[in-house]
């Protein structure tokens, strides 16, 4: 057999593109059942932090009010990205699918590139519900600008990257059981839905350091023009992208 | 440029060198030729496979193709190498058709050619009438034909097929190893892990065999054959038992149930043998017996003496 040129030289682009086409098209047929579930999923998320939460608070200040909604949009990102994209993910390296991938002809970084693409597009559904529901309960106004979509995105693939990283290095029981701290500690006690002055100060550093608190300072500053917005934030969520990016594609290149 | 698979002296450690899955393993894998690695489960077949396709990392040795390291290149590798894994290849939530089309787009096709190579693929291997049917919903035989046509659609230089005829109907069996054949006559380099002796026999060209992490035979199929048909096993159940001394010459003799013997004879112990088969028959002290040629179970048993350490 005639060994071809191409198997040692790169791929022209135009192959590139058709191949990262094809991983992309894979993922998404294989999800495709999955992806309306997680968005109605993440449709009653919303609804339960803006409609929900607000009754545990009925005297609500415009300062709770922009948390609020700003946290529906965060929780509704770190649930997609670092609870369902990390689960499936753990369930796909149970069944083979993650070992299968890394005999296939294709660079480590586009088989994660196209999973991301796919689960932050899944995690829009959520966010969009989240403004809708922000605006019709509080009426509050949205900065919709390339800056705030910029914040969105960057949080959705940090979250997406945070969950595969969790998928990939965690057995699958420490994995449920990471994802469970992450969603409670989020939902229920990081100062994403509440102002930050409210816990210890030591306990607020911490924050400052998690992705979590960061990526929600950033909306609630562009979307809802409610904070300044802070660089600090920016390089935090930054490192944890880099990071986790950095972990999804060590576990994906290692060879045993 | 015809380009041979190289393995010289690739040896492979688990758990702090406590478990060795290969030992010193060297040999070559030719273009044209389907190459059957047999030996029992734990021989360290599958770790040979995953280090030619580079994701598994050998502790020493190398292994070459065409002037490339693949130990080294594992983007190499995976540029030359499809591999059918042990396991199904992740089929659920999608149809059999759409599996394989995606395999074939990852691996460039598009277009006409795609649609042409997929339908080819399903007709060779008669699957059609569920190329539209969701992964999960299909039989363990089905999804490893799936399995095995992703492999084979838009096929890469070398192939390696980890047990692919597992839980395959013998009709498809049969075409499936009509498919490693053509795919070996184009100038492929064909590996295939199995268990099944019997195919190796009537298909393979060549088969190496592994136990213990290490190759204990590398030759081609019609000497193995040629052993089988100079040797034979006799089996007899008498009334009584007998002691060695009172049996015929034979290269090895197994008691394997009350006064049942199974003697292994080499083409010059089967005169005398059938001879005093003749004599014991006319005296009545045996009840039944079989003379049949050795089975490959019986070479691959005689060469591992059972999977005992």
């Amino acid at each position: 057999m005639e060994i071809k040129d191409n198997y040692f030289v790169d791929k022209i682009p135009k192959q590139q593109v058709r191949q990262f086409w094809g991983l992309i098209r894979w993922s998404l047929i294989r999800h495709k059942v999955l992806l309306p579930a997680f968005s109605m999923t993440q449709v009653v998320l919303a609804l339960a932090i803006v409609y929900g939460l607000a009754l545990l608070m009925p005297n609500m200040s415009h300062t709770d009010i922009l948390y609020l909604s700003s946290g529906a949009i965060t929780i509704g990102i770190i649930a997609v990205g670092c609870v369902l994209a990390a689960q499936i993910v753990s369930t796909a390296k149970q069944d083979g699918v993650v070992a299968y991938q890394k005999t296939l002809p294709v660079a480590r970084t586009k088989i994660i590139l196209a999973d991301v693409i796919i689960w932050s597009l899944a995690s829009i559904p959520g966010v969009i519900m989240s403004c809708i529901a922000a605006t019709s309960r509080f009426h509050v106004d949205l900065y919709v600008s390339p800056i705030s979509i910029t914040v969105i995105v960057l949080a959705q693939i940090t979250m997406v990257l945070i969950g595969f990283s969790l998928a990939y290095w965690l057995s699958a029981n420490a994995m449920a059981l990471t994802t469970q701290v992450i969603m409670i500690g989020g939902l229920l006690f990081s100062p994403i839905t509440y102002p930050a002055d409210r816990i210890p100060f030591w306990l607020t550093s911490v924050y400052e350091l998690l992705p979590f608190v960061p990526a929600s300072n950033l909306i609630r500053a562009t979307l809802f023009h409610a904070a300044p917005f802070s660089y600090l934030n920016l390089l935090v969520l930054l490192m944890w992208l880099t990071t986790a990016f950095a972990l999804s594609l060590l576990a994906l290149s290692k060879r045993s | 440029m015809n380009a041979t698979l190289n393995i010289y002296s690739v040896t492979k450690t688990f758990n702090h060198h406590k478990v060795i899955a290969n030992d010193n393993i060297s040999t070559q894998f030719l273009p044209g030729e389907v190459t059957a690695l047999t030996g029992h489960n734990g021989a360290g077949k599958s770790t040979l496979l995953n280090q030619i396709m580079g994701t598994v990392k050998p502790n020493r040795g190398s292994i070459t193709f065409s002037g490339h390291s693949l130990a080294q290149e594992p983007a190499f590798a995976r540029n030359v190498i499809s591999m059918m894994p042990q396991l199904h290849a992740p089929i659920a939530g999608v149809t059999l058709r759409q599996a394989i089309s995606a395999i074939a787009r990852i691996r460039g096709a598009h277009g006409r050619a795609l649609r042409t190579e997929v339908d080819k693929i399903l007709d060779t291997l008669h699957m059609n009438e569920w190329a539209d049917m969701p992964g999960e919903k299909l039989s363990g035989g089905l999804r490893r034909l799936t399995s095995f046509a992703m492999t084979v659609v838009r096929p890469s230089p070398i192939l390696l097929f980890d047990e692919p005829t597992n839980d395959v109907d013998p009709v498809r069996r049969k075409l499936l190893w009509q498919c490693l054949r053509k795919l070996a006559l184009q100038g492929h380099i064909v590996i295939v892990v199995t268990h099944n002796l019997l195919e190796v026999e009537q298909y393979a060209d060549r088969y190496l065999f592994m136990h213990h992490g290490r190759l204990i035979k590398d030759e081609q199929v019609n000497i193995l054959s040629h052993d089988r048909l100079s040797s034979a096993v006799l089996t007899i159940n008498a009334k009584h038992a007998f002691k060695n001394n009172e049996l015929p010459q034979a290269d090895r003799i197994v008691t394997s149930d009350e006064f049942q013997y199974d003697l292994f004879l080499k083409a010059d112990d089967m005169t005398d043998a059938v001879s005093w088969l003749s004599a014991k028959v006319a005296t009545e002290e045996i009840r039944n017996y079989r003379l049949s040629p050795a089975s490959l179970n019986d070479v691959y048993g005689g060469l591992t003496d059972g999977n005992k350490r």
